[in-house]
């Protein structure tokens, strides 16, 4: 079953747990509700006292709660939105509150996603006098690469008793995006000198029309469009034009993203898949060694934009259960959507910036495999560009999908993840087909040293 | 194919104390980028990071606002604060004694109408609730619990020996006395113990101790201590754990309040059951029980504001702020006022005057008895009992209304104290009151006609999930007499209904075909079937021609051919 599937699952049981517990909550008012109804004719006086006094102090903090925990204003503001893996932010809150009355022991806390360590005070207690405002800052500490909600904030009230709580849910959350640190590649390389090939490729079906060559005589086959009529006029002998093949101009990264049974968390590196990671610390660094020789990038790949995973149209809400709370604002551990995503071949600094956004939010799915997705997108795919495969896994699909690329025209190379495993691929790629292994971050640096 | 990705979500232009930021960063990631990049050469990247673990942001901002202070990093020695160690120790202790001992004193209250020598047990029992409630408390802290339930039942066996001797009272309390101690004890010690227990959730799950590393410094560390075999564990299985304990630990506290709360009103519910025994009783018995009702009240009152102090304190110290003891101490002196002066107030309440018992159990008992039992009952014929001031006190029903005011002189002196209090408490409770309608009226209104239709909602619900999972193909029939457009639609709810059936649910945010492609293994069979009922759905629910019979043929096809389908699937699953 998919995670979303069981995403949902799980939601249909909370709220189906929850409908019964509200059930048993209403059915135990009701008994309560009909014993002091009962009682209340019997009783000399003694049940009675009891009754009022805690009547009364619930109706008060029921009313304490109810009151306090209206027109709060949160602002949050971030240093930085994207950082590089290992940066620091700091993230300023100020919670106002813009009550006529006071806010009387408001609780909030700010809350940040597992994959940032945060330093200082996240939450404060206090009470805030009409108008006024509480600021907090804390610092944020990054050690994986991802995106990460900070926020939103929650905001509780209480009584003095702490007997009745209330929660409101800010709508305002704030995203910070770490990104992969790449590896330098190509250390020493002479200028003018570039990753991909700017040279015609041995076996082209298609050739260049701006890259004329010369003529030569026409032969069976030819086409009409080919004739180069004046030298024809000429020569009088018919005389076809030939270019020169198209070049390889850049790299269409395709990372494969797609969830492996066989992934294992690392807790001690931060609870990340470090197969996962090095993967896209070899995309990253791939991208950037392209990108540095002024040639195109783009990329293509079967995971998921991490931004999916957090709700939508959200609008800030007040709750009486700190679980309903944990359920509003969860984020989901998958994305559910199977778009594929990429990003358009470009240069220069601003692609850098895409490139590098991307592979950061770029999370694993349970969706359709690389070999599938080549297949799918093979009548779309730049002919200019070497497709590499950034892949953990090396099977008979995916050759039989590079098979299919090579005989469209299309260059592709492997970079297989193999991240130190003995284990040598289940299938064999065609010959043309470079295969580079990677088993870690130094593996990377010795392919800078080649063309690619 | 190629499309550019969205931005995360941005921010609205933040403000800050009413000035719109300098260093405001709410910008999309590439805001500005092309003016800033145009002509700037790529640069190779650095070695290190941006801005190491130890360094600020906020100074690469040449322009930027002066950096914040620095947060202040919780030392692990500020989760114990005077505060704590105060009230965990010297005010939720005392104050759960007295509520366990004013159960058990109102429980006695109880047996003294049936039974004489409640006041000298009332004693003994209150060594044992507090022995009791001393060792479930520490028995979480220092001992095993079996060890702790081995001494709790030494110390009850010794309670009911020495209750069932008695050696204060000469004639004994007979078989009949020594079981009604026996339950009374059981019922204190059960009650004591499950008190003390959910108010230790609160006070003994301490939270995780802040990380005293950061970031990838943290990582570093972890990996230099994996390398020292000596180590078991890392700094970061510490704050995994912690992390994960925090989460729980939450939940689990506001579990204990309720039930602590429950506990509450379970004595409550106590208290309406055995009023009617008591006013029954003597006279003196109503007094003593309203007494014991008060210090419960006030004690509960106490215990829950504590409780929930300490909690909160927790809370921030798990989330790396702190709260000052000054003003938790203040709240929770605050919340004892309350209580108290509204415990004060109710005590001269119109109405709810002291009550005072009947006498009707004893004047019957002593009708009816045998000149044995009511010499037993009676107090026994001592040099004290003749020069006792009150001995020649007349019947019950001749006594004068100060004769009849019975209960301790404090209580006496609260409720004429009430007398005093009750109207401005009064008035304040009501001005709170008037006031939050006032401020809430509609939305009150709202909101309670919301959460009873959540909760009617809940009900119906909770009773469709009962009848079980809906038949895909119960409606079928209906199928043929739609229109060619409305047949296609239904027949991909059928499709969407045999999937859930199947447990493969649709996820609001998927679309069809992403739905589509999400169909499991275990389910394959079902995807010919279901890529020929999508693409007729994506074909007619965003077609904009007329859509015509064939298709809906198509789809009835469809649906009985999934129909076989699912079938198939069900008879392998249960085979």
């Amino acid at each position: 079953m998919s995670a979303a599937a069981e995403a949902t699952r799980a939601d249909a049981l909370r709220r189906d747990v929850v409908g019964r517990a509200g059930d048993r909550a209403l059915g135990w008012y009701l008994f309560f509700f009909a014993l002091l109804i009962v009682a209340s004719f019997y009783s000399g006086g003694l049940f009675l006292f009891a009754a009022a006094v805690v009547a009364t102090v619930y109706a008060a903090a029921a009313m304490v709660s109810t009151l306090g925990i209206g027109q709060l204003s949160v602002w949050r503001q971030l240093s930085e939105n994207e950082v590089e893996l290992g940066a620091v932010v700091t993230c300023r809150i100020m919670v106002q509150n813009r009550k006529s009355w006071p806010a009387p022991w408001l609780f909030f806390e700010d809350r940040v996603d597992d994959g940032v360590d945060v330093e200082g005070p996240r939450a404060a207690c206090k009470t805030l006098p009409a108008e006024g405002k509480e600021h907090l800052s804390y610092r944020l500490h990054t050690y994986r690469r991802g995106l990460f909600r900070v926020g939103p904030t929650v905001a509780e009230a209480s009584d003095p008793l702490g007997l009745v709580r209330r929660y409101y849910v800010d709508p305002k959350a704030s995203f910070l995006t770490v990104l992969p640190r790449p590896v330098t590649l190509g250390q020493g390389w002479p200028l003018g000198h570039q990753p991909i090939h700017e040279v015609p490729r041995r076996r082209s079906l298609l050739e260049d029309p701006s890259r004329f060559r010369g003529v030569r005589e026409y032969r069976r086959g030819d086409s009409l469009k080919q004739v180069h009529w004046r030298a024809s006029a000429r020569s009088r002998r018919l005389q076809v034009k030939i270019f020169e093949p198209s070049v390889l101009d850049g790299a269409l990264l395709v990372p494969d993203m797609a969830l492996r049974e066989d992934a294992a968390v690392d807790e001690d590196a931060g609870g990340v898949d470090p197969v996962e990671e090095l993967l896209i610390t070899a995309a990253t660094s791939v991208g950037h060694f392209v990108l540095t020789g002024s040639q195109a990038v783009g990329v293509l790949s079967n995971g998921a934009d991490a931004a999916e995973r957090y709700p939508v149209d959200f609008d800030g809400e007040t709750f009486s259960h700190y679980a309903d709370v944990v359920s509003r604002t969860r984020v989901d551990s998958h994305s559910a959507r199977r778009r594929p995503v990429s990003l358009e071949p470009g240069k220069g600094e601003r692609q850098w910036r895409r490139l590098r956004t991307l592979l950061a939010r770029l999370t694993p799915t349970d969706g359709a495999g690389v070999a599938e997705l080549l297949h799918v997108e093979l009548p779309h795919l730049p002919r200019s560009l070497v497709v590499m495969v950034l892949t953990p896994r090396l099977d008979q699909a995916l050759a039989s999908a590079l098979g299919a690329l090579r005989s469209s025209g299309i260059e592709s190379a492997v970079l297989w993840i193999s991240a130190g495993s003995s284990e040598a691929p289940t299938a064999r790629l065609p010959p043309s087909i470079p295969l580079y292994r990677i088993d870690r971050a130094a593996d990377l640096k010795a392919l800078g040293n080649q063309r690619l | 194919m190629i499309r550019d990705d969205a931005p995360p979500p941005v921010e609205l232009p933040d403000v800050w104390d009413g000035a719109e930021l300098e260093d405001a960063v709410d910008e999309g990631p590439l805001a500005g980028f092309d003016e800033i990049y145009a002509e700037r050469r790529l640069e190779p990247p650095a070695q290190g990071p941006a801005t190491g673990p130890s360094g600020d942001v906020e100074d690469q901002r040449p322009d930027a606002e002066p950096p914040p202070p620095a947060p202040r990093r919780i030392k692990e020695d500020d989760t114990e604060s005077v505060f704590y160690t105060l009230t965990a120790h010297l005010v939720i202790l005392p104050a759960t004694i007295a509520m366990v001992t004013a159960v058990l004193f109102f429980l006695y209250d109880v047996r003294a109408v049936f039974l004489p020598g409640a006041e000298a047990l009332k004693w003994v029992g209150f060594c044992f609730s507090t022995a009791t409630v001393l060792i479930a408390r520490y028995a979480r802290l220092s001992i095993s619990p079996d060890t702790a339930r081995l001494y709790t039942f030494a110390l009850a066996a010794a309670t009911v020996f020495t209750m069932w001797a008695s050696p204060w009272d000469s004639p004994g309390v007979g078989t009949l006395g020594a079981l009604s101690n026996a339950l009374i004890i059981f019922l204190v010690w059960r009650y004591a113990t499950t008190l003390t227990e959910r108010l230790s959730a609160d006070l003994d799950v301490r939270p995780p101790p802040p990380p005293r590393l950061y970031g990838l410094e943290r990582l570093e560390m972890a990996a230099a201590k994996r390398n020292r075999p000596d180590d078991r564990v890392s700094i970061y299985d510490i704050g995994r754990r912690a992390a994960e304990r925090r989460d729980t630990w939450r939940s689990d506290g506001e579990a204990a309040t309720r039930q602590v709360v429950f506990l509450i009103v379970v004595a409550l519910v106590g208290v309406a059951v055995a009023e009617p025994v008591l006013l029954a009783g003597a006279p003196e018995l109503a007094g003593q029980a309203l007494s014991s009702l008060t210090i419960f009240l006030f004690a509960a009152g106490v215990v829950i504001a504590a409780a929930a102090s300490i909690r909160d304190q927790q809370r921030l110290w798990s989330l790396g702020g702190s709260a000052g003891d000054g003003g938790l101490t203040a709240r929770l002196g605050l919340a004892a006022l309350i209580v108290a002066c509204l415990i004060t107030s109710a005590l001269a309440i119109p109405g709810l005057e002291t009550p005072e018992g009947s006498g009707e159990i004893v004047q019957r008992r002593a009708e009816r008895g045998t000149p044995a039992e009511v010499e037993q009952e009676s107090p026994p014929p001592s040099e004290e009992r003749v020069e006792d001031p009150n001995a020649d006190e007349p019947p019950v029903e001749h006594r004068s209304q100060d004769q009849r005011q019975a209960g301790p002189s404090w209580l006496a002196s609260l409720a004429a104290l009430g007398q005093w209090l009750r109207w401005p408490v009064l008035a304040a409770t009501a001005l709170l009151l008037l006031f939050g309608l006032w401020r809430l009226g509609p939305g009150l209104w709202l909101g309670l006609r919301g959460a009873l239709g959540n909760l009617l909602r809940g009900r119906r619900g909770s009773e469709k999930g009962r009848a079980g999972p809906r038949d895909p193909f119960a409606q079928l029939e209906v199928l043929p007499g739609l229109e060619p457009r409305a047949a296609v639609l239904a027949s991909y709810g059928i499709w969407l209904d045999a999937c859930a059936h199947l447990d493969h649910v649709r996820d609001p945010k998927q679309t069809p075909l992403e739905f589509l492609t999400a169909v499991p293994r275990a389910l394959a069979d079902l995807r010919p079937v279901g890529e020929k009922l999508t693409r007729l759905y994506v074909a007619t629910a965003y077609a904009r021609r007329e859509i015509d019979e064939p298709a809906a043929r198509a789809a009835r096809q469809a649906v009985d051919e999934l129909q076989l389908t699912v079938d198939a699937i069900k008879r392998r699953r249960a085979a």
